[in-house]
């Protein structure tokens, strides 16, 4: 699980920071803060960290925003657990449009539209991945 | 260690990072960090560039044969043109030699590779190559951008289509504006008074004026909207080439 998570990650980074205007690495990081409870805050700084390296950023910024971004979720437990796929995906879409706003000057109903499909896949993707590795861990 | 705990150290190391990098205390870490990004960041932009032009020719099949006659068109309407020319810069050379006019001051350049584009594009020139903030970035004579972050080999270059960007310009028939970039997707001309004429298909060039040279092509007016109540009206420009798919640009370094 941590070397897909490490691929993901700097697949992620590097699709953002050189080919795509789309905030990529904040959505991976929302939707794994609801699943990687115990390194979900090494996760998100290590990600906005790469992410600040590749786009030539001010070091930190991305840092601070996906670990207070992730930090909500994990206080949220209650409300924003996968059960609650809608609340999922309404705090997912406010964090999207309050980065894009920020650090891309653009919100675009487009924009909207795919963050949201591609948060739902990876919602759904992060829910197989997990159940499959916790399954694997209570065989062994 | 609780869950909490790591996540205020991280927060607080997050915190050390942006302060000390603002100060610019970091700069000695982003030069060899620089050496190892540029080769892989230009080998994901190189491959996007292929894969994306494969794309296009599958999608584009239908316009291939117009563009094929096209091509033989404007090559024949190039070789006249390459005739005027010829003729043209003879009589130019004759008029300054007869003027005694001075030659137009020549503008300083620094090519760079570009490596990336997603909010801004990126190229592989920075400090060390003489790179600073907020100079104008060219191709040939279409404006590019400008720079906006530059660390010792690396430089991103906020281009028209962002919001940020505000442009002096004006238009081929001398209507003035501002252009300004929307959605990081499309570029307007704005500030345009009411009294003032626009045309389709007039060209928009910067006027000199925001530190940028003057007579940089920056596109042509697509679509023009006019609104009474409004005391600007607005035009809609294309740029002349797709800023993706830019590899090479160059950055003036003196005006």
């Amino acid at each position: 699980m941590k070397f897909f998570l490490i691929f993901f990650i700097i697949l992620g980074a590097l699709l953002e920071s050189t080919v795509i205007s789309f905030p990529v690495m904040l959505i991976v990081i929302v939707t794994l803060s609801t699943y990687a409870e115990e390194n979900v805050f090494l996760w998100a700084f290590l990600a906005g960290f790469l992410l600040d390296i590749l786009t030539l950023r001010t070091l930190g910024v991305d840092s601070l925003f996906f670990l207070a971004s992730s930090m909500v979720v994990v206080r949220y437990k209650k409300i924003l657990h996968p059960g609650r796929f809608l609340y999922q995906l309404a705090y997912l879409l406010i964090v999207y449009s309050l980065y894009s706003f920020i650090f891309y000057r653009q919100l675009t109903v487009p924009g909207i539209v795919s963050a949201g499909i591609f948060g739902v896949v990876l919602l759904i993707l992060f829910e197989r991945l997990f159940a499959f590795e916790n399954k694997r861990k209570l065989t062994v | 260690m609780s869950v909490y705990r790591l996540s205020y150290i991280l927060l607080g190391l997050s915190l050390l990072l942006f302060f000390l990098d603002t100060l610019g205390m970091l700069n000695f870490v982003k030069e060899p960090v620089d050496s190892v990004v540029i080769p892989v960041k230009s080998a994901v932009y190189d491959t996007w560039a292929l894969v994306k032009g494969a794309g296009n020719v599958v999608w584009e099949y239908k316009d291939i044969k117009n563009i094929a006659d096209q091509r033989s068109k404007l090559a024949k309407e190039n070789e006249e043109l390459k005739r005027k020319v010829f003729d043209l810069t003879g009589e130019n050379a004759a008029m300054r030699h007869q003027l005694g006019a001075p030659l137009p001051p020549t503008l300083g350049f620094i090519p760079g590779n570009v490596i990336g584009k997603s909010r801004y594009l990126e190229v592989s020139v920075g400090e060390k190559d003489g790179v600073k903030k907020d100079m104008t970035v060219v191709d040939g004579t279409i404006f590019i951008g400008k720079t906006v972050n530059v660390s010792p080999l690396r430089s991103s270059i906020i281009l028209p289509t962002d919001s940020d960007l505000k442009i002096p310009a004006k238009t081929s028939r001398g209507t003035e504006g501002t252009v300004i970039g929307e959605f990081g997707s499309s570029v307007l001309l704005d500030k345009v008074l009411q009294k003032d004429q626009l045309f389709l298909n007039d060209q928009v060039v910067t006027t000199g004026a925001g530190g940028y040279p003057p007579n940089l092509l920056i596109g042509k007016i697509t679509h023009i909207s006019a609104d009474d109540v409004s005391p600007y009206k607005q035009a809609a420009i294309e740029p002349p080439l797709d800023y993706g798919r830019e590899q090479t640009v160059f950055i003036v370094s003196s005006l």
